[in-house]
């Protein structure tokens, strides 16, 4: 709750890309459930299925954590929907408004909307036991019977290492706005994204709204998604993109010609959340689904695929650097609800969008 | 269009003449009347007053206030998104007009060879939905990575970019191949209207065959010219797929897209988006009370197809001059862009071209079976479009023979409100469907039914033309025979009217079937997490960027609505777009 963005200073050294992690739970279908846990399986077998709207990764990665969730618990399936943050939060309100709420299972970033659906008194209460192993860091992102952080997601830089020598690499934010990256750079629309409106306000505190202006000037290509940043930079279309680290290292370890950069005025770490509406038509299924998401098999699954796991006893993460060496400075959720329609409105009069 | 003016005219003056006695005549069959008014009431009236009523309404009191069209209006950038529009509109009309004028005239009145191709890219342009031939045009266009810029980077060693989708010019382009075709085939049927007894004359005053053109037949056909003009500037404002993909990252922002971003903002702005919306209905309703006045002037004797041949114009050398330009415009709003989204489909990554290394089925396989919503989203977008026209058709069947047939006093009414949806843009449309039934009492948003509703209503005025034409065709003597044989009205529905009209409902069927599978524009806010559309996901796989997955998905949807066309075609028979009624 406290902690909305991790952003800082990354110690790179010591963690090459590529360490995995010996493990073997994947390849039976057979979990160990606690009493808790089958009996909310045997609920949500009534159920049969959930609607999961996820802003939280790609489609891909999306879809292979609801396949493995069927897998270890067959007769559950998951109706995945993947989109960005604002346009999940404006379809559950509008559900909620007309009295047809669809969703199971909600994941986001935007801890503002976690925010306003609890005021609004729209989530169902439930404390997973799961919970219990967070990391300590991440427990302070959950508020205990609401939500709970299931997703850790940094923020970088991504560049294309055919088109960008070495020697010309950016080494910060604030190298996006040199003049000799003009057309190429791309970032992401906070109007859209829930992601990059959490990384316009830290662009903000960190170098004031002149930073955006001389952004401008470089005419980034700005999608409505993040995700797409690592594509465009793949593509050739743009030589460098705020992205999330997790798609750039897949791409990498595949033997494609990118790489992170992880910048030195602070790597933005986003911690997302997860909860259940109150009138999800499938609240068993739902909360063995939240279970699941903070379970160790999820954890691991997690890990393996080269995300950061949430989970105290899990493995490090297959690519990238393990949350431990980043280090964490706070921006207050008070800061970011304050301020959110502020930077999205200042946004889009800076680029005209 | 003109049809309904007919419609509307006929019955009306019938309505004031008997009024008296057919009320006295009619009693029970009012009730007819009441539910077919109380269906369109229900779909068009409500929506549309609810649209206009909240724009009028306080957020939250409900109270009358001016506030929302002071928000609408009070930014700069707002009142420059209307000005953008009106601008790009203007722009998507004259590139249209340059790509369609001259091939229907070619087409149309002239020896140019390959007349055959310009028919099915025709009947392409119809089948290929404006978001996948946007896509097409990113992955050849885009300013650093598009095939085209790539290409002219190795043939010349300049890395600077030559084309740029992301553009004001780009987005007008992408438009105007995906709008053109209309006006096309309104010209293209005035054009086979024009006497060449006119021609004839000017030949043998000593005009060559470019001066008469441009002397005697092009001020003929200039009414169709400029009504299709007004139409196609209409349907291009409305049009909200192309900007979503291009004109975000061009920063050049349109009211579609404004009136989207209101509806992104939490709380959700409906009111203001209501209040934005307005002067986009008012121009429409201008402008097609102007297109009215435009076809009413026009010479009658021209047009009545009445006597007169019409001869060839033997273009000799400058027919492949002809021939050359319209296989280019053929190419750039068709070919190419389709082309490159099937490569795409079968490419492991667009960006490698052509290699045998590169391709690869697994999208195709990622698409039709790993992917957990696209097969939904493909049959609900096929059955979601099925039902509309099925819905639209029959409806408009029922209203056109009560129209047509004088059953019942105020049919005029009935067939108003049966073209009325015509004024009213997509996206808007989507607006007033929102306002007035995603809330409860009917609480209809996240299912099916508010989808098909929205785009009956959106497709109305094309299933009321086609009944209204078909109906006007079959004589009332073949039912009277039924009837003085002692079979009942709906025998004769059912065992005459019924057979005879097969064909034209068919083709009006298909006329709404196919952009109804491909809407985007009025189910954008519309859609719930569990009525995924192929259109909705193509939007939001763009928005990933993962084109290769997308290519396949459209190029699905192409081959189904493609082979839906040919089963047409085996039905309704090979020209049924080029019919100047249904269309």
């Amino acid at each position: 709750m406290k902690i909305r963005a991790l952003a800082a200073v990354v110690v790179v050294s010591l963690f090459a890309v590529g360490f995995t992690v010996g493990f073997s739970g994947l390849a039976s279908a057979q979990v160990q459930m606690s009493d808790g846990i089958k009996k909310l399986y045997e609920a949500a077998k009534k159920e049969g299925e959930l609607t999961w709207v996820t802003s939280q990764s790609n489609a891909e990665y999306a879809e292979d954590v609801a396949k493995d969730f069927t897998r270890l618990y067959p007769g559950v399936t998951v109706n995945m929907v993947r989109t960005t943050g604002q346009v999940q939060y404006q379809r559950l309100t509008q559900e909620i408004k007309s009295n047809t709420v669809s969703v199971d299972v909600y994941s986001t970033y935007e801890e503002t909307h976690l925010v306003a659906l609890k005021k609004q008194n729209q989530i169902l209460n439930f404390k997973p036991e799961n919970a219990a192993s967070l990391v300590d860091s991440l427990k302070e992102v959950a508020e205990d019977g609401y939500w709970y952080p299931t997703a850790v997601s940094p923020v970088a830089i991504g560049i294309n290492t055919k088109a960008v020598p070495p020697d010309q690499e950016p080494k910060t934010w604030n190298d996006l706005t040199d003049p000799k990256w003009k057309g190429q750079v791309a970032i992401g629309h906070p109007g859209f994204s829930g992601s990059a409106g959490v990384w316009v306000m830290a662009m903000e505190k960190l170098y004031g709204w002149d930073y955006f202006e001389r952004l401008a000037k470089n005419e980034p290509q700005i999608g409505r998604s993040i995700v797409d940043g690592v594509n465009l930079i793949l593509s050739g279309e743009r030589k460098i993109a705020m992205v999330p680290i997790s798609n750039v290292l897949e791409n990498e370890a595949k033997g494609q010609p990118v790489k992170v950069i992880y910048p030195s005025d602070g790597t933005l770490v986003l911690g997302g959340s997860t909860l259940i509406p109150l009138k999800a038509p499938h609240p068993n299924a739902a909360k063995l689904f939240l279970e699941y998401m903070l379970s160790k098999e999820f954890s691991e699954f997690a890990a393996k695929a080269g995300r950061i796991p949430v989970r105290a006893d899990a493995p490090k993460p297959s690519l990238g650097l393990p949350l431990s060496a980043y280090k964490n400075f706070s921006l207050p959720t008070e800061h970011a609800i304050a301020n959110v329609n502020r930077i999205k409105e200042k946004f889009r009069d800076t680029f005209g969008i | 269009m003109n049809v309904s003016t007919d419609v509307v005219g006929t019955a009306g003056a019938t309505a004031s003449g008997g009024r008296v006695s057919r009320l006295a005549m009619f009693q029970p069959s009012m009730l007819v009347w009441l539910a077919l008014a109380a269906i369109l009431v229900f779909l068009i009236v409500a929506p549309m007053e609810e649209l206009i009523v909240s724009s009028f309404q306080h957020e939250v009191t409900g109270d009358f206030t001016l506030e929302n069209y002071v928000t609408a209006y009070s930014k700069p950038r707002y009142v420059q998104a209307l000005w953008n529009t009106l601008k790009m509109g203007t722009a998507v009309v004259a590139l249209s007009l340059v790509f369609a004028v001259p091939l229907a005239w070619a087409c149309a009145r002239t020896d140019m060879p390959g007349r055959g191709i310009m028919r099915l890219a025709l009947l392409g342009s119809f089948i290929s939905p404006p978001y996948l031939s946007a896509i097409g045009w990113i992955l050849l266009a885009g300013p650093n990575a598009g095939w085209i810029n790539k290409a002219w980077t190795w043939l010349t060693g300049d890395p600077t970019h030559i084309v740029n989708v992301f553009s004001f010019e780009g987005l007008v382009f992408v438009m105007a191949s995906n709008v053109f075709f209309l006006i096309y085939i309104f010209t293209h049927s005035a054009f086979e209207m024009v006497n060449s007894e006119m021609e004839d004359s000017a030949n043998i005053l000593g005009a060559g065959p470019m001066r008469t053109a441009f002397k005697v037949t092009f001020p003929l056909i200039l009414p169709a010219i400029l009504g299709s003009a007004i139409i196609t500037f209409l349907i291009s404002i409305a049009l909200y797929a192309v900007p979503a993909l291009i004109s975000i990252p061009a920063r050049y922002p349109v009211v579609v897209i404004q009136l989207s971003e209101f509806f992104s903002n939490t709380p959700i702005q409906l009111e203001v988006a209501a209040a934005y919306s307005i002067p986009l209905l008012l121009i429409t309703a201008l402008l097609l009370g102007l297109q009215r006045l435009v076809l009413a002037r026009r010479g009658h004797t021209t047009v009545t197809g009445k006597g007169g041949e019409r001869r060839i114009v033997r273009l000799g050398p400058w027919r492949w001059v002809v021939f050359a330009y319209a296989m280019i415009v053929a190419l750039l709003t068709l070919v190419a862009p389709t082309f490159v989204l099937f490569l795409a489909a079968f490419s492991k990554a667009w960006t490698h071209g052509f290699e045998l290394s590169n391709l690869t089925l697994n999208n195709f396989y990622y698409i039709l079976f790993e992917h957990s919503t696209s097969q939904q989203a493909i049959i609900t977008s096929l059955s979601v479009g099925a039902s509309a026209a099925t819905i639209a058709i029959v409806l408009a069947l029922g209203i056109a023979y009560i129209v047509q047939r004088k059953l019942l006093v105020f049919s005029g009414v009935l067939s108003f409100l049966a073209m009325a949806p015509f004024v009213v843009p997509g996206i808007v449309l989507a607006i007033g469907f929102f306002a007035a039934y995603a809330p409860p009492p009917f609480a209809l948003y996240g299912g099916v039914s508010i989808l098909i509703l929205a785009f009956i209503t959106r497709f109305l005025p094309v299933a009321y033309t086609a009944s209204a034409s078909g109906i006007r065709a079959i004589h009332p003597e073949m039912e009277e025979a039924v009837r003085s044989l002692g079979g009942g009205r709906l025998t004769a529905i059912q065992h005459v009217v019924g057979p005879l009209l097969k064909r034209t409902l068919f083709a009006g069927w298909l006329l709404i079937f196919i952009p109804a599978a491909q809407e985007l524009s009025t189910a954008i806010f519309l859609i719930g997490p569990k009525t995924r559309l192929v259109s909705v996901l193509v939007l939001d796989m763009s928005e990933e960027g993962r084109y290769e997955h997308l290519a396949a998905l459209g190029c699905v949807l192409l081959v189904i609505l493609s082979v839906v066309v040919w089963a047409g075609f085996k039905v309704a028979g090979r020209d049924f777009m080029l019919r100047r009624d249904t269309a």
